[in-house]
């Protein structure tokens, strides 16, 4: 309410400030608080322009800077590729990085400067075109270069949501690291890596998997369990990956425990199966809906809670990412812009000069939201679908464990052998551990400080003795 | 020669081609004492069978392993924004 009257109060100051007659230019809107219409007007002004003035680049810098880089996504690259301003320059990187067209996107990248804003996501981008390219020094130069530019300025900004997207920012520019160096076998490097990410941090709960994978790898499965029983916590409710199921199972195969095995296994049909049916079902239904994904995506945690558990919880993940956030504030923006106009439009008389641009700028603005819109509820429709996707090529995965495990009973079986326990249970001595850790038995309750670092401690049960014949 | 003496040659010679029908007959039945035959050598082969025992063939499923997380580092960056 309080907005909304500044807002009347301010609607007289914009009239007096532009020259209604004629068409204003970039920097007249963009005083007038015109943002979305002063960066169409000033990237089209530019477009003519054959020498383009300073100024009116350090204008369409400061434009893209307040709307966010994604307003110029629908601009022709040909005629942006001419404005030589750091903002666009990151765009075109960023663009080209996602046609994997590498040379072209180191080509616009390495020209963002320290200070720049889009400066710290550059430097992830080159970081991760040089571990692909196997340049580890220059990739670790890149994520050093990533983390300390990131962390500095989610400590500068006061905006919560700015501060938010460079603090997920440094924590990528770290997990690149722990990630590559998983990828090339040194899982206790990689082990190391992850352990520097804080307990805080937004990816922390997602990163937990990666680590558990990498205990997998140099065998130490009861702290793979330890690590995937912390989904399990009610803090960690909104976080569920069926990848963690598959590794719990083949954790307790390995460890030749293969009715638990098993157990996880049907769990996890009985689980997913009706659940991923549902939300197929959904997905299908509205899967040509350009707004029912983006309509989701606007209730409220209480209304998200009624939804199917599937559809809620997928909800709430894609919320919680600054992609989610940033189009939803830049929406916002957009809307309150379009509407003001639309507003000083009404109260212009029928034949003013003003209606003509005016009335283009409101359909550019609307175009704007449009694509907005789109956006979101493209992106919570991918995601959704990929997540089933997911789901299948892993049932398929526990399905393979399930018919080892048959194979290997009858092995036993036939081989008249029996594990040497049928059913092996934890103690300490299980439990591998440095000299900084401590350990507490678990009562049932999770608490806080102690998740992620949980560990079983389930002996190994491969070995196999002979079957006694039975006494006649 | 007249055509009357050629003629007496010839059937002649047709008299001397005819030879007797020869009927051939085969043993319908022989005995062999098998206990009676012996054979005369020198026996190189083992005196028993032996068969080397070896482990079944198992063929283990490739199962599920992480190569990386390449797709997670792609996805994270275009959630970023």
């Amino acid at each position: 309410m309080k907005f909304l009257f500044i807002l009347l109060l301010a609607l007289p100051v914009w009239a007096q400030e532009i020259n209604w007659k004629d068409k204003p230019d970039a920097a007249q809107l963009a005083e007038a608080g015109f943002i979305y219409a002063a960066l169409d007007a000033q990237v089209r002004h530019l477009a003519k322009q054959k020498d383009q003035e300073s100024a009116d680049l350090e204008l369409l810098e400061e434009l893209v800077l307040k709307t966010n880089v994604e307003a110029l996504e629908d601009y022709d690259r040909g005629v942006l590729s001419k404005m030589h301003v750091a903002s666009v320059h990151f765009l075109l990187g960023r663009e080209a990085w996602k046609e994997k067209k590498a040379k072209d996107a180191q080509k616009w990248l390495v020209n963002v400067p320290r200070w720049h804003r889009y400066y710290p996501e550059a430097r992830l981008l080159l970081a991760d075109m040089a571990a692909d390219a196997g340049a580890e020094g220059e990739r670790e130069a890149f994520e050093d270069q990533c983390f300390e530019a990131a962390g500095k300025r989610a400590e500068e900004v006061n905006s919560p949501l700015l501060k938010r997207y460079y603090t997920v920012l440094a924590e990528d520019c770290i997990t690149i690291r722990a990630r590559k160096l998983y990828k090339a076998a040194k899982y206790t490097e990689a082990i190391e890596a992850y352990a520097k990410i804080n307990k805080r941090a937004y990816k922390w709960p997602y990163l937990l998997l990666e680590k558990a994978w990498a205990f997998y790898n140099v065998q130490d499965y009861n702290r793979s369990l330890g690590l995937l029983v912390t989904y399990k916590s009610p803090l960690l409710d909104s976080y569920f990956e069926p990848e963690a199921e598959v590794l719990t199972a083949l954790s307790y195969f390995r460890l030749c425990l293969y009715d638990d095995s098993l157990v996880v296994i049907d769990q996890f049909y009985n689980n997913y199966k009706p659940r991923t049916e549902a939300l197929e079902g959904m997905l299908n239904a509205h899967k040509n809906s350009q707004t029912h994904f983006f309509e989701l995506m606007q209730l409220s945690p209480e209304q998200r809670r009624q939804l199917h558990p599937f559809i809620g919880q997928l909800a709430a993940q894609i919320g919680q990412r600054p992609r989610f956030a940033l189009d939803q504030a830049s929406l916002v923006k957009v809307k309150a812009e379009s509407d003001r106009l639309a507003q000083v439009l009404q109260t212009l008389p029928s034949n003013h000069r003003a209606r003509g641009w005016m009335k283009d700028s409101v359909a550019h603005l609307g175009a704007v939201k449009e694509n907005l819109v789109g956006r979101i509820n493209y992106h919570a429709k991918k995601d959704m679908f990929e997540f089933i996707s997911d789901v299948y090529a892993l049932s398929e995965e526990l399905f393979k464990v399930k018919l080892e495990i048959i194979s290997r009973k009858k092995d036993l079986v036939y081989g008249s052998k029996k594990l040497i326990s049928d059913r092996g249970r934890g103690s300490f001595k299980q439990v591998k551990s440095s000299r900084f850790e401590q350990f507490w038995k678990f009562h049932g309750a999770f608490w806080a400080d102690e998740l992620g670092d949980f560990s079983f401690g389930l002996a190994n049960n491969c070995s196999t003795v002979k079957k006694e014949a039975p006494r006649e | 020669m007249n055509k009357w003496t050629a003629f007496f040659l010839l059937c002649s010679f047709a008299a001397f081609a005819q030879e007797p029908k020869t009927i051939y007959e085969y043993k319908k039945y022989e005995k062999f004492d098998l206990g009676d035959l012996e054979v005369k050598g020198q026996l190189i082969a083992p005196g028993d069978l032996s068969v080397r025992e070896r482990d079944r063939r198992r063929f283990e499923l490739d199962l599920y392993n992480r190569a990386d997380f390449d797709p997670n580092i792609k996805h994270d960056i275009q959630t970023l924004r």
